[in-house]
């Protein structure tokens, strides 16, 4: 080092200075950057969300025009989606006062109530909402009375009451008939009442619009075994661990039911989508293959088939 | 005071090797001092490069890494905000400045929507003519020169658009534009200020040469033109999925017949695909991307899978299919990022679907999103565009707003 800059670095301690200098010029420039970065790319605004907009938007309708009943019911049915049920029923019953046969308001009241854990409440507002509209020329393009009676019956069941859940969800069931939800709460409500045969076919039947529904298949393993076919719960409580994604269990229980059961296809049908899971495409075919020889028309198994044959190739 | 004695006096002689000791000492500390100090410099310099490489060309860090490093990294994006208050929007597009987007709404007004950056509406714009009764304004598509292209499916038109949203021209058949159309029956290109619309409803075209009364002809067959989905490849050839009635494929418009004279619209069509189910065959296309090496991705809305074809658009193989993580309901708008990253968006699915499509085997990487009406969460999602800093931009339809996630 020679002349003014060498002399700079002549010095240990003056070094030591210089270096602690940059030091911190480093730190405090990857601070900036690292906080120019996360604001820019990641820093977001606090934002309302969806629901809040809407809800605020009811809220100021009303404020508008407090007199205005169809806005009041409209901010009823936002706090009911928003999943403020004291607010709904606050709404809803202000809508009662004015017009006492508003089928809409029954309707809030009778949701809101049931979600709330008061089921006694829930059930005149429902009732008078379902006797008002079942007669309608085609009551299963009337989702507010699909939604009226799945929440009766869930209503009945909270009460304990599964004989009086079972009209309801099955008119749930008649008037939607891919709602898998009332399908399960039916089955649930002939589990109850020790009617197994029904309880089973209404957990096959909602398992077969979601193959994956972990509660349907745990209940029906539980109506299996009450019934004294603990074989069939096997095939039950296999499926209930594909629900999980738990594949290599499923294989295992589906293939003990299926030395139980060789003529039972939806064991079958059942052990092909474990394979699948577990990555076992020839045996999946395989599985499928069998499903079919026992039921040619099993959606399962035909499905299955043609979506594994695109894999392999064939 | 007492005076020193000599001995006292006398300085004590320093030990030579002890000093010669000391001063190697000292030279080794300045030496790795000095070392020290030179690597924070070059760590100012590398850290300073990087702030001055982003604040000029955002990208995610990632992305600014080495190739062999950054090829190994996968991550998904993070929400970051909504622009909200959109009528059902389908479609969006983003200039190539990242500056403006744009989204078309298909219910209300059905208007298309122009918002700055950071989220603030800039203006709305519809093609003339049209009212909200009379016009569904679908995918969008921005080339290199920020025109905005975005079909109609009501019209089965794609309309042209400048970057501030005033109207250039439509593309109302195979080989027809307005333009071309207007230049036939007048025996001449219309001059500037020329208006002209398609009234898809009458099927006739009017349109007013400046100073002259609105004239109203005919409108040309547009048989075997019902144009859905619009993105653009590298090369800026314009990817639309036509839903002709049997024959739904993929029409690709060459780059120099879009940006040429449109009133002398000729372009050399390649297209592939035909309805149905089965191997080669689409139902209801609604997007089409190329990767690096030039495959077709298709998302075959209606089949559950995105089809991949060859650069010689063979048909190759789908995306999709089974019952694993990687598997798709209802795929539709669907984007190729830098490093051949297939996004797909699953619209019943609720979730956007990413796989590496960069080697010979689709890789599926991971999903983002989810059912819902919160932050990041989608409600029946339909399109994505993701810009050159890594913005990935989605429009959420039943939410009624454009998210943007970034990377």
């Amino acid at each position: 080092m020679s002349g003014k800059f060498g002399s700079m670095f002549s010095g240990s301690n003056q070094l030591v200075r210089i270096i602690i200098l940059a030091g911190v010029l480093l730190v405090l420039l990857a601070v900036a950057f690292g906080s120019y970065y996360y604001f820019d790319r990641y820093y977001a605004p606090a934002q309302p969300e969806v629901q809040e907009m809407n809800v605020a938007q009811a809220e100021q309708a009303v404020r508008d025009d407090p007199q205005n009943v169809e806005s009041r019911l409209a901010l009823a049915e936002t706090y009911l989606f928003a999943g403020e049920f004291e607010d709904a029923i606050t709404q809803a019953n202000q809508v009662l006062a004015i017009e006492s046969e508003n089928q809409r308001a029954w309707l809030v009241v009778g949701v809101s109530s049931t979600n709330l854990g008061k089921p006694a409440d829930a059930i005149e507002p429902l009732t008078r909402f379902i006797n008002a509209r079942k007669d309608e020329e085609m009551p299963g393009l009337d989702r507010s009375l699909q939604a009226a009676a799945y929440y009766l019956g869930e209503s009945y069941l909270q009460l304990n009451q599964p004989q009086e859940a079972i009209e309801p969800l099955t008119q749930a069931v008649t008037w939607s008939m891919t709602d898998a939800d009332s399908m399960y709460k039916l089955g649930m409500a002939y589990l109850a009442v020790q009617d197994y045969p029904k309880a089973i076919a209404m957990f096959e039947a909602a398992t077969a619009f979601v193959p994956n529904y972990l509660e349907a298949y745990e209940a029906m393993a539980q109506a299996y075994d009450a019934d004294g076919k603990p074989e069939y719960g096997d095939y039950a409580r296999g499926m209930a661990a594909y629900a999980i994604k738990d594949y290599q269990a499923a294989v295992d229980l589906l293939l003990k039911a299926a030395q139980s059961l060789p003529d039972f296809p939806l064991v079958f049908g059942g052990l092909g989508l474990a394979y699948e899971g577990v990555g076992d495409l020839q045996a999946a075919l395989d599985a499928y293959h069998a499903a079919l020889r026992l039921d040619p028309n099993n959606f399962t198994a035909n499905t299955g088939i043609e979506r594994v044959s695109a894999l392999l190739g064939e | 005071m007492t005076i020193p004695t000599p001995e006292e006096t006398t300085p004590i002689e320093p030990d030579v090797e002890e000093i010669i000791s000391q001063q190697v000492k000292d030279e080794r500390k300045r030496r790795w001092l000095l070392a020290l100090l030179i690597l924070l410099l070059l760590l100012i310099c590398c850290v300073g490069i990087l702030f001055y490489r982003y604040i000029t060309r955002p990208q995610p860090l990632p992305e600014i890494l080495p190739e062999p490093i950054a090829e190994q990294i996968y991550y998904p994006p993070t929400f970051k905000f909504a622009i909200t208050g959109i009528e059902q929007p389908l479609g969006v597009g983003v200039s190539p400045d990242g500056q403006r987007i744009y989204t078309t709404e298909t219910s209300g007004e059905r208007l298309i929507k122009m918002y700055d950056r950071d989220g603030n509406l800039i203006l709305s714009f519809a093609p003339p003519g049209t009212t909200s009764s009379n016009r569904i304004p679908s995918y969008i598509a921005v080339d290199a020169n920020g025109r905005v292209f975005v079909s109609d499916n009501y019209n089965n038109v794609i309309n042209i658009f400048d970057a501030d949203g005033k109207f250039i021209d439509s593309i109302i058949g195979r080989d027809m534009t307005l333009s071309k159309f207007v230049t036939r029956e007048t025996g001449s290109p219309p001059p500037p200020g020329t208006e002209f619309f398609y009234d898809n409803i009458n099927k006739v075209v009017v349109y007013q040469l400046p100073d002259e009364e609105m004239q109203v002809a005919h409108a040309p067959e547009n048989e075997g033109w019902l144009p859905l989905g619009l993105r653009f490849d590298p090369a800026g050839n314009l990817l639309v999925t036509n839903l002709e009635g049997g024959k739904h494929g993929v029409v690709v418009i060459p780059a120099e017949s879009l940006n040429g004279s449109l009133t002398e619209y000729a372009p050399q069509l390649k297209e592939f695909g035909a309805q149905g189910d089965g191997d080669g065959e689409l139902s209801f296309p609604n997007s089409a991307v190329t990767s690096s090496q030039g495959n077709f991705y298709v998302s075959d809305g209606n089949n559950s899978r995105v089809s991949v074809w060859s650069p010689g658009m063979q048909y190759q193989s789908v995306i999709g299919k089974g019952t694993a993580d990687s598997a798709l309901s209802l795929p539709r708008g669907v984007w190729m990022s830098g490093k051949d990253h297939l996004h797909i968006v699953d619209t019943v699915g609720q979730v956007v679907k990413v796989f590496d499509v960069s080697g010979a085997e689709p890789v599926f990487l991971y999903s983002f999103g989810e059912l819902g009406n919160e932050q990041g969460q989608f409600n029946f999602p339909s399109d994505i565009y993701i810009d050159d800093s890594g913005r990935v931009y989605i429009t959420d339809r039943e939410n009624g707003q454009v998210q943007i996630w970034s990377y």
